[in-house]
C-alpha cells in the first residue's frame, strides 16, 4: 500500500505527534519549536495538494479508497474538491499559526497542549476529506476530545462547565446524525442489495421524499449545532470564551465550518427535495442568526464574548448563503468560511495578545491603545474592517455575494441581510472605538506593542485578508465546481418536482420505464 | 456420551482439582497457583480453538456445541486470564480457592453457553453465582465485603428461584425442558396471539436472567457488590458472567421461542430503555469510581439488550464483539482502580493524577472515552455494531435513545477525566510499580484501539461462526 498524499497530510501530525512523548515537559520552547515546525511542514504538505489539483473539474480530486472494515462496507475512502481543499488549507494554516501564537500563553502541561493540538489537527483534516460516511463520523467524533481537553484543561475559569456543554450538545446532535446514515445505510442495502457507507455510492440514491424530510433534519440537527444555527448556539459564547486563544481559533476558524461543510456535503446531495422544502425555515433561522448575534454583540462588556457573539451573526449569513440554492449565494457562503476563519481567528489572537498583556478582557479596562500600542492597533483596526466587510478587504466578497444570492432569492431575506451588515458596523466601530481610541487609560500606559512573534502570527492573515479582498478569483474559481455541483443536484430535485405536477402519475409511471431502459 | 464435546471443560475441572491440592500441600502461595491455573486456562483454550469447527451434541443431548458457543468461550476465558494477571499484584496473600473459583465460574459460563436443556442452564447459572459469591468474599476481613456477598448471595437465590418456577412451568407446558424440543412443539402448534401461560413462562425465566445481566429492575445488587468487592473481581463480574447471561438469553429467546417474537421483543426492548437511562442517569450522581462503573454497568447491559430485540443474525456477532471490547475496558479501567486501591476510588482521589502519575492518567482516559463510545476505539465500533442490529430491524427509536444515552454518560466518564486533568491533588498519593496490574493495562488498551480502528479480522471470526 502506497501512502498517497492526502493520507500524508491527514496523519502527519498524529505521526509528528509520536516522538513528544518521548520530550521533556520541562523544556518547552523545544516542545513548540518542533511543534511549529511539525505544523508548518504539514501546511507545506497540504500546499502540494494544489500542485496537480485541476480547479476546473467536477468531482473529486486525490481520491483513494482502501478497504477498511469489509465486513460492514465500510471504507478508507477519502478525496477532496475545491472546497475542501480550501478548508484544509484553512486548517493548516490556522493550527501553524495557533502553536506559533502559544509560545506565551500556555503555562502549564505544555506537552499536552503540543500533542492535543496535533491530535486535533487530524481530525479536522480527516473531516474534510473523508467520503465515507462512517470515516466522517469517526473524524467528526474523534475531534470532540482534543477540543474538550483544550478547553477543560487549558481554559479560563468556567472551563470545565463550557467543555462539557461542547461535549453532550455535540454528542447529542451526532446520535441523530449517526442513526441517520444506519438508516440511509440499510435503506440503500434494501434499495440496491450492496452494504455500503461509501458516499458516493450514496449519492446515486433517490430517497423517498417521506424517508428524506426525517433524514434530512437528523442530519441538519446535528450540523445546525456545530454551525451553530440559532436556537442551538448556546454551546458556542461558553466554548468560545472559555478556550485558549488557539482553541478558540480553531473553533472559530474551522470547528464551525465543519457544520456548514455538512450541509453541503452530505445533508444537500444526499436529500435535495428535503433541502428545498426546509430552505425558508433555515434561511430564517439564519437571518436570526444576523440580528442576535449583532444585538448580544453589541452589549457584550467582555472582548472576546463580543467576537464569540460576532461568529454567530456571520455564521448566519453563511446559513443564508448555502440555503438560496443559487451560484452567488452558495459561492458567497465557502469564500466567507474561508473569510470568517481569517478574520475571525485574527479577531481572537488579538484579543488573546491583549489579555496576555493585561489579563482582563473586559472592553471598559482599555482605551487609547492606539497611542500606546500603534502598529498592534492598526492591525486590529484592518482586521475588524475586514470582520465588518469593508469593500476592499476579504469580508466583502463573501457578504456581496450572499447578498447578492439571498436577492435573487428572496428579497425580504436581503433586507434583514442588510440590516445584519449595519448592525455589524455599529457593533464592531463601537467596541473598536472603546478599545482603541478615547483617553489612555493609566494602567494601559506601559502595554509593550506587537512584539516580533506576533507580528508573524497576524502578518499571513492580513495578506489573505487582502488578497482576497482585492483578487478573489483564484478563490472563486477553486471552489466554482462544489458550488455548482450541489446546486446542480437541488436544482435537478427541483425539476423533478416540477415535473410531477406536470405530468400526471401515469404518465410518470411510463417515463420511469423509459429511464430505466 | 460424546464426552470429547467438552473436553476443554475436563481440562479445566481437572486443573481446579490440581488447584485445590496444590493449595493443600504448599498452602498461599499466590503465584505458583495463579501460573497453575493460567497453564491449564491455556491448554483448555488450546483444545477450544482446535476443535473450534467441530459441532456436536453430547450428554444425552444437554449440551450442543457449535463454533458460536466458542466464540463466546473466547470472552470468558480473556477474562479469567486478565483476572489471574490482575491477582498477582492485588492481593498479598491469599488462599488457592480464588483460583479454584475463577476455574469454576469458567467451566460455568462456558457450559452455560453451550448447554440446550433448561436443567442444565439451571444448574451451571448455580455452580456460576456460587463461584463469583467465593470471589466477591475472598477477602473476608474487609469491610463491605460481607454486605457485597450476601447480597450477590440472596438476589442470585432468589432470582434463581424465579427461574426454576419459570423451568417447571416450561415443563408443564411443553412436557420437557430441551430448548430445541420447545421451539419444534411451539412451531408445531401453529399457535398465534400470546397465551397467558407462555407469558409467564417467559417472564419468569427472564427475570432470573436479568438479574445476570443486571438489568432493571433487577439491577439493585450491583452498585452494593461493586463497591464491596475486590476491583479485579468486580472486573471479571462484569465481563464474563455477564456475556454468559447474553448468551443465555439470545439461547432461550431465539432458539427456543423464535417462531413467537411477540412475546418476547416488546419486553426487550422496554427493559433496554429502562436500562440504559437508569444506568446512566443514576450514574450521574455517584462519586465513587466503583459505584460509578457499576451504574455503567447497567448502562452498557441496556445497550446489548438493544441488539437482543432486534433478534437477527447480526445480533448474535454484535453481542459477542461488545462483550469482548467491554471485557478490554472494564479491565483497563479497573487494572488502575487496582493499582490506587479499592480504598482511593473516590473521584477526588484521582484529582491531579495526571500530574503525578501521567501514563496512568493518559490510560484511565482512554478507557473512560472508549466506555463513553468515542470514535477510533472500541467502544465505539461496538457500539455502533450492536445499534446497526437494531436498526436493521427498524427499531429507529432504541438506536437513538442508544446514542442519546452515550451523549448522557459523556458526563459521567469525562468528569472523571476532569478530576484527573483539571484538579489539583489535595494530598500526593505514592503508587507503587505494579508489573502485573500494568501488563492488563497496556493489553487493555492495546486491544481497545485494535477493535477500534481494525475490527475487521474479529469480526470476520464472529460471522464466520454464526
Amino acid at each position: 500500500m502506497k501512502l498517497d498524499l492526502l493520507s500524508l497530510v491527514i496523519f502527519f501530525p498524529v505521526i509528528g505527534a509520536i516522538p513528544i512523548f518521548f520530550m521533556s515537559p520541562k523544556n518547552k520552547k523545544m516542545l513548540f519549536d518542533y511543534t511549529l515546525l511539525i505544523t508548518l511542514i504539514e501546511f507545506l504538505f497540504s500546499l502540494f495538494l494544489l500542485k496537480d489539483f485541476k480547479f476546473s473539474l467536477y468531482g473529486f480530486q486525490h481520491e483513494h479508497i482502501y478497504q477498511w472494515i469489509p465486513a460492514i462496507g465500510a471504507s478508507y475512502h477519502i478525496g477532496i474538491d475545491g472546497m475542501s481543499l480550501i478548508l484544509i488549507l484553512l486548517t493548516t494554516f490556522l493550527t501553524a499559526l495557533g502553536i506559533l501564537s502559544s509560545y506565551n500563553y500556555i503555562t502549564h502541561k505544555a506537552k499536552e497542549y503540543v500533542i492535543v493540538m496535533l491530535l486535533m489537527e487530524t481530525g479536522m483534516i480527516g473531516v474534510f476529506a473523508s467520503l465515507d460516511l462512517l470515516l466522517f463520523y469517526l473524524f467528526w467524533e474523534l475531534m470532540l476530545i482534543p477540543m474538550y481537553f483544550l478547553i477543560g484543561i487549558w481554559g479560563h475559569e468556567r472551563r470545565v462547565y463550557a467543555a462539557f456543554k461542547f461535549v453532550i450538545y455535540t454528542m447529542a446532535g451526532s446520535a441523530l446524525l449517526i442513526t441517520g446514515i444506519l438508516v440511509l445505510y440499510f435503506y440503500n442495502h434494501q434499495q440496491t442489495g450492496i452494504y455500503t457507507f461509501d458516499l458516493l455510492k450514496l449519492y446515486r440514491l433517490n430517497v423517498p421524499y417521506g424517508l428524506a424530510k426525517k433524514l434530512f433534519l437528523a442530519f441538519a440537527i446535528a450540523f445546525a449545532i456545530k454551525v451553530p444555527i440559532f436556537p442551538f448556539h448556546t454551546w458556542l459564547p461558553d466554548a468560545h470564551v472559555e478556550a485558549p486563544t488557539a482553541g478558540s481559533v480553531l473553533l472559530a476558524g474551522v470547528l464551525l465550518k465543519m457544520g456548514i461543510y455538512g450541509f453541503l456535503r452530505f445533508a444537500f446531495p444526499l436529500f435535495p427535495a428535503a433541502a428545498l422544502h426546509y430552505a425558508p425555515f433555515f434561511m430564517a433561522l439564519g437571518i436570526i442568526g444576523i440580528i442576535y448575534g449583532a444585538f448580544m454583540s453589541w452589549v457584550q462588556k467582555d472582548l472576546k464574548k463580543l467576537v464569540a457573539y460576532s461568529s454567530v451573526a456571520h455564521l448566519g449569513f453563511i446559513v443564508l448563503g448555502i440555503f438560496t440554492f443559487n451560484m452567488y449565494g452558495t459561492q458567497g457562503a465557502i469564500i466567507q468560511m474561508v473569510n470568517h476563519g481569517l478574520s475571525t481567528g485574527a479577531l481572537f489572537f488579538i484579543v488573546g495578545m491583549l489579555y496576555e498583556r493585561r489579563h482582563t478582557r473586559l472592553i471598559e479596562e482599555f482605551g487609547g491603545l492606539a497611542k500606546v500600542m500603534p502598529v498592534f492597533s492598526t492591525i486590529f483596526g484592518i482586521v475588524m474592517l475586514s470582520s465588518i466587510g469593508l469593500p476592499g478587504l476579504n469580508g466583502f466578497i463573501g457578504e456581496f455575494l450572499v447578498m447578492l444570492g439571498a436577492f435573487k432569492a428572496t428579497k425580504v431575506a436581503a433586507f434583514f441581510a442588510v440590516l445584519g451588515i449595519i448592525f455589524a458596523a455599529v457593533y464592531m466601530l463601537t467596541m473598536f472605538q472603546r478599545v482603541v481610541f478615547l483617553k489612555v487609560k493609566e494602567k494601559n500606559l506601559g502595554l509593550p506593542d506587537i512584539s516580533l512573534r506576533e507580528f508573524f502570527v497576524l502578518a499571513p492573515i492580513l495578506v489573505f485578508i487582502f488578497w482576497i479582498g482585492v483578487y478573489p478569483k483564484p478563490y472563486l474559481k477553486m471552489t466554482e465546481p462544489s458550488a455548482h455541483a450541489v446546486i446542480y443536484q437541488i436544482k435537478s430535485a427541483q425539476n423533478a418536482d416540477r415535473l410531477k405536477e406536470l405530468i400526471k402519475p401515469n404518465e410518470m409511471v411510463s417515463i420511469n420505464r423509459r429511464n430505466a431502459r | 456420551m460424546n464426552a470429547h464435546i467438552l473436553l476443554p471443560e475436563i481440562i479445566l475441572s481437572i486443573t481446579a482439582a490440581l488447584v485445590l491440592i496444590i493449595e493443600f500441600l504448599t498452602p498461599r502461595r499466590l503465584q505458583f497457583t495463579g501460573t497453575v491455573t493460567i497453564l491449564g486456562i491455556l491448554l483448555a483454550l488450546f483444545y477450544d480453538l482446535s476443535m473450534f469447527r467441530n459441532a456436536g451434541v453430547g450428554f444425552f443431548g444437554m449440551v450442543k456445541v457449535g463454533p458460536f458457543d466458542r466464540t463466546f468461550d473466547l470472552v470468558f476465558f480473556i477474562g479469567a486470564i486478565l483476572l489471574i494477571l490482575l491477582s498477582f499484584d492485588y492481593f498479598v496473600e491469599i488462599s488457592g480457592e480464588f483460583y479454584f473459583f475463577i476455574l469454576t465460574s469458567l467451566i460455568a459460563m462456558m457450559l452455560l453457553a453451550k448447554s440446550i436443556d433448561l436443567f442444565m442452564i439451571f444448574l451451571s447459572l448455580e455452580t456460576l453465582s456460587f463461584s463469583l459469591l467465593g470471589l466477591i468474599g475472598i477477602l473476608k476481613q474487609k469491610e463491605f465485603v460481607a454486605e457485597a456477598s450476601m447480597k450477590y448471595y440472596l438476589l442470585a437465590a432468589f432470582s434463581s428461584a424465579f427461574f426454576l418456577f419459570g423451568i417447571v412451568l416450561t415443563y408443564v407446558v411443553f412436557q420437557t425442558t430441551n430448548i430445541s424440543e420447545i421451539s419444534n412443539k411451539l412451531f408445531a402448534s401453529g399457535l398465534t396471539g400470546i397465551k397467558p401461560a407462555l407469558i409467564v413462562t417467559v417472564v419468569l425465566i427472564l427475570v432470573g436472567l436479568a438479574f445476570k445481566v443486571a438489568a432493571i429492575p433487577f439491577h439493585m445488587w450491583t452498585p452494593d457488590v461493586y463497591e464491596g468487592a475486590p476491583a479485579p473481581v468486580v472486573a471479571f463480574i462484569s465481563a464474563g458472567p455477564k456475556a454468559a447471561g447474553f448468551a443465555i438469553i439470545l439461547k432461550i429467546m431465539l432458539n427456543g421461542y423464535q417462531s413467537h417474537p411477540e412475546l418476547w421483543s416488546s419486553i426487550f426492548a422496554y427493559l433496554a430503555v429502562l436500562t440504559m437511562f437508569w444506568g446512566n442517569l443514576a450514574a450521574l450522581k455517584t462519586r465513587n469510581l466503583k459505584r460509578m462503573l457499576a451504574y455503567s454497568t447497567i448502562a452498557h447491559a441496556g445497550y446489548v439488550l438493544v441488539a437482543v430485540v432486534s433478534a437477527n443474525q447480526q445480533a448474535y456477532a454484535a453481542i459477542v464483539f461488545y462483550m469482548l471490547s467491554y471485557t478490554f475496558m472494564v479491565f483497563g479501567a479497573f487494572s488502575i482502580i487496582s493499582m490506587l486501591g479499592d480504598s482511593h476510588s473516590n473521584l477526588e482521589d484521582y484529582a491531579g493524577l495526571s500530574r503525578t502519575s501521567p501514563i496512568l492518567a493518559f490510560m484511565m482516559a482512554i478507557f473512560m472515552i472508549s466506555l463513553t463510545g468515542i470514535p477510533t476505539t472500541s467502544g465505539f465500533i461496538s457500539k455502533f455494531y450492536v445499534f446497526m442490529s437494531a436498526a436493521k430491524t427498524n427499531h429507529i427509536w432504541l438506536v437513538v435513545f442508544g446514542f442519546i444515552n452515550g451523549a448522557i454518560s459523556a458526563y459521567y466518564y469525562l468528569r472523571v477525566v476532569v478530576f484527573m486533568y483539571m484538579m489539583d491533588t489535595r494530598e500526593e498519593l505514592a503508587i507503587p510499580y505494579f508489573p502485573f496490574l500494568r501488563s492488563v493495562m497496556w493489553i487493555a488498551v492495546i486491544f481497545i484501539f485494535y477493535l477500534g480502528l481494525f475490527p475487521q479480522k474479529v469480526f470476520e471470526i464472529i460471522i464466520s461462526a454464526l
